[in-house]
């Protein structure tokens, strides 16, 4: 053991989050809480003050970004094109069609399921530029499919060189863990230690609502602009961040049962399938 | 003569240069059946677990964490 091991719970995003660190300094996971809520309220698009929903009330007008939002925008962007346009920040319409308008604790609302369609690719709708970005009129976005395992892997950076940051199951593992031999994490039915990795799910399981005798829920297929018809309820993996896990958990898990794994032999290094 | 010859001939090895590619190239497409890299360790087929050689498995070691959907 190289110092002692500290951890923090707490709620944020909509999921529970869990920081773990060795030999941390003093308060430095009151600040990495801090530093995620405020991340939070600069994502969120439930938060009509949050930077997302200002470049989405100002669609068709450039708007200026902070580092931060112009990162995950462009982790957006890189997201798009290696899952083949799979994994699609454009498709807030299509959510708030099926009536996920606001957190789902207060409950959906009226839905319309297939009325928005499949969104354009996101470059189209999507145009980024050095502190700045516009977004086409009529087009939205929402990051709550990308920004968990892209916060995880800036948090890690900042946290400490031996920590874990798990932020509503997408989670970077940096250093060598407690014992020196990574950090375990569960990973479907397995316990894997990961060094430098990180790990993510996506599932249909959570987020999910009946309407009208219609189970719908959050994961949207853009090839369609409608709740992905998946066969897999679930997709695990590890890859080198937590942004490349959540990418590829996601794109997996549209394309089902009978892609998934040689998408994944090709991008991921472990996986769980179920 | 020779100039012509020579442009002749120019011509006729980069037309069998180009054929010649073409036809070695048409007949190694990638294969989507191909070897994929890395190597899987463990079962690649779904549903299931699949491991590369990247990723140790902790047998006997509770995970301090775990991903999840969420």
């Amino acid at each position: 053991m190289s110092g002692r091991l500290d951890q923090v719970r707490f709620e944020a995003m909509g999921a529970a989050c869990h920081l773990l660190g060795v030999g941390l300094e003093r308060g430095r996971l009151s600040w990495a809480t801090a530093w995620v809520a405020d991340m939070r309220d600069r994502f969120s698009r439930f938060e009509p003050d949050s930077e997302v929903s200002r470049l989405n009330a100002a669609a068709g007008r450039w708007v200026e970004l902070s580092a931060y939002l112009e990162g995950l925008l462009r982790a957006a962007l890189d997201a798009h094109e290696v899952s083949g346009g799979l994994v699609h920040a454009g498709v807030l319409p299509s959510m708030l069609a099926i009536g996920y308008t606001r957190p789902l604790r207060l409950g959906p609302t009226g839905a319309a399921p297939g009325a928005a369609g499949p969104p354009a690719p996101l470059p189209e709708l999507l145009e980024l530029r050095p502190g700045r970005a516009r977004l086409r009129p009529g087009a939205g976005i929402d990051l709550g499919g990308i920004a968990k395992g892209w916060l995880a892997d800036r948090l890690a950076e900042r946290l400490a060189d031996n920590c874990l940051v798990n932020l509503g199951g997408d989670l970077f593992a940096r250093g060598a863990g407690p014992d020196g031999e990574g950090w375990p994490v569960g990973l479907g039915p397995a316990t894997v230690l990961l060094r430098d990795q990180g790990a993510a799910t996506s599932g249909t399981g959570r987020r999910a609502w009946w309407q009208a005798e219609q189970r719908l829920h959050h994961l949207i297929d853009p090839r369609t602009g409608r709740p992905s018809a998946t066969d897999l309820a679930e997709v695990s993996v590890v890859a080198a961040t937590a942004a490349g896990a959540e990418v590829h958990a996601k794109a997996a898990l549209l394309l089902g049962s009978g892609q998934a794994a040689p998408y994944l032999a090709a991008n991921a290094l472990a996986w769980h399938l179920r | 003569m020779r100039t012509l010859t020579l442009k002749v001939a120019a011509t006729v090895v980069t037309a069998a240069a180009a054929i010649a590619s073409a036809a070695h190239v048409g007949g190694h497409v990638k294969s989507a059946s191909a070897p994929l890299h890395p190597g899987v360790v463990g079962s690649a087929s779904a549903p299931g677990l699949a491991l590369t050689p990247s990723v140790r498995t902790g047998e006997g070691v509770q995970p301090v964490t775990s991903t999840y959907v969420s």
